[in-house]
């Protein structure tokens, strides 16, 4: 494990969150991170990053700012390879280095739904989509049926099985999307702008439902309002480097840092 | 994942060639891939030439030397298809393959040498055109040379949407690799070569049909701003007097060599 300093402020709990302590084991913790794309332009510098299990994370910060990008790193789609310029630092997820020999096991402890629910979706069923990590892992028939059975119930999308991605709502397609990553059973989640695109009917279903997992979150959001009906914690990101981390009731009472960084109060 | 990161060939520089009209280029380029192909085989003093006039085109365009190389590989899949050639045509032994007892025959040799040769010199022209030369122009050029409208603009379209069908794709398959994991469970990841080959088929069905409901969305938007038929490029502009002297040296040079490889 990675020597972390504790926390310096409190996270703060609101009345619908659970409090998280500080003797709750580190889920996550990224040290020194470093990442330029190919083309010279560093996204992320200097960031350190330390996430407690059961904590609700938003990442906010305008586009560009290099969310998508420490969101990439976590389950090893980006990494700092060495010799590559202006990239370097360590990532551990829970207690597990991010190496070549630990990447597979640290992507079925690390669930990631992206924005786009046509990419998460590649198959021509739901079924097919939703096992298709259990298929992966190699688990047996049956437990991969009821695993995606379990999965499905859980985003409230049942019976769901033989329909087609494309045939179906937008808001569905996101509970979907997070249906296959529930079925390998991850102790994190990673969403990436998990409200954009959806009706307010269909963003208070998932608020509802997100609430309900007991996973360690981290999202990505422009969405005020969802993180403070959902997060505990709150993240401004801004030309790469994490520039605020504080409860999230502080943050968004902030206007004045709100302001700052081009944000909004919900 | 690398697999759809798609490049511009493009090569930006300011060599002379990358001055001169796109329509000459064009033309020069599809004279020479006709020129070549009109040498008979195993003419080396004409292929020789052929490869000085590429030389001189990468020194005039002041491309780098690797560039071309490498990318003047995509001529290698060809030597598979021409090589049964050299077991094939008749003619004196010059080997036999040990086991296997086939016999290469030195007309055999001399055809697929040929072959070899006449596609890498077409594909060396090719890649110092496109190198050279921006896409928007190639297209343009090929409208002015008066291709059909159809072709210019499926080609035009062609560039336009291959880096966003391509990312689409790159989406895709990381939203793949993040769910292919080991389970803590100590289960045999990976699953069946079969299953695997059906997923990536089904990969490639869903890109296909998004495409083409892209395409229907492209079409429609189109249509909303007056499209009829024709994409308008700018005005045209008149070929300069280097342009003129390029396009006739280089006809008389490889005219001047086709008739001298086939008196």
């Amino acid at each position: 494990m990675l020597d972390f300093k504790p926390r310096t402020k409190p996270i703060g709990s609101n009345d619908h969150t659970i409090t998280i302590g500080h003797e709750s084991p580190v889920v996550i913790a990224i040290r020194d991170l470093h990442y330029a794309y190919p083309n010279g332009h560093p996204a992320l510098v200097d960031t350190n990053l330390t996430i407690r299990q059961g904590e609700r994370v938003a990442v906010m910060g305008p586009n560009g700012a290099g969310k998508s990008t420490l969101l990439m790193h976590l389950n090893g789609i980006l990494r700092p390879r060495p010799g590559q310029t202006g990239c370097g630092g360590a990532i551990e997820v829970a207690g597990l280095s991010l190496t070549d020999e630990n990447l597979r096991r640290i992507r079925a402890l690390v669930g990631v739904v992206f924005q786009n629910p046509d990419d998460q979706l590649f198959s021509p069923t739901v079924y097919d989509d939703v096992a298709y990590g259990p298929l992966y892992m190699g688990m047996p028939r049956a437990e991969i049926e009821q695993r995606v059975r379990e999965a499905l119930a859980a985003v409230d999308t049942s019976g769901f099985e033989e329909r087609m991605p494309h045939h179906l709502s937008i808001g569905q397609r996101k509970r979907i999307s997070l249906a296959t990553v529930l079925v390998m059973d991850p102790q994190v989640l990673i969403l990436d702008e998990p409200s954009a695109g959806l009706d307010p009917r269909a963003r208070r279903g998932l608020i509802a439902l997100l609430r309900g997992l007991p996973q360690t979150l981290l999202a990505s959001t422009h969405d005020m309002r969802l993180v403070r009906d959902l997060f505990d914690r709150a993240i401004i990101m801004q030309d790469g480097r994490i520039v605020v981390d504080a409860p999230a009731i502080d943050v968004l009472s902030d206007e004045a840092l709100l302001e700052e960084y081009g944000l909004e109060a919900p | 994942m690398s697999a759809f990161a798609l490049g511009e060939r493009y090569h930006h520089g300011d060599g002379l060639l990358y001055r001169a009209d796109s329509r000459i280029k064009l033309l020069i380029a599809i004279l020479f891939v006709f020129a070549v192909t009109a040498i008979p085989e195993g003419h080396w003093f004409a292929f020789g030439a052929f490869g000085m006039f590429v030389t001189v085109g990468v020194a005039l365009s002041r491309l780098p030397v690797w560039l071309v190389g490498c990318r003047s590989l995509l001529a290698l899949p060809f030597i598979a298809a021409a090589i049964p050639l050299i077991f094939t045509r008749p003619g004196d032994t010059v080997f036999t393959v040990p086991l296997l007892g086939w016999t290469a025959s030195d007309i055999g040799l001399v055809a697929v040498g040929s072959i070899l040769l006449k596609s890498w010199l077409a594909v060396l022209v090719a890649v110092v055109l496109t190198s050279c030369t921006q896409p928007v122009d190639l297209i343009r050029g090929l409208e002015r040379l008066r291709v059909p409208r159809v072709l210019a603009s499926t080609i035009f379209f062609m560039y336009r949407y291959l880096f966003v069908i391509g990312a689409e794709g790159q989406r895709l398959m990381r939203a793949r690799e993040s769910r292919s994991a080991v389970s803590p469970l100590g289960y045999r990841a990976g699953g069946t070569i079969g299953w695997r080959a059906r997923v990536l088929g089904n990969m490639v069905g869903s890109l296909f049909i998004r495409s083409y409901e892209r395409s229907e969305r492209i079409y429609a938007a189109m249509l909303a701003r007056g499209y009829d038929g024709t994409v308008r490029f700018g005005d045209e502009r008149a070929l300069a007097r280097a342009d003129w002297l390029l396009l006739t040296s280089t006809l008389a040079v490889l005219g001047g060599l086709v008739i001298y490889a086939r008196l």
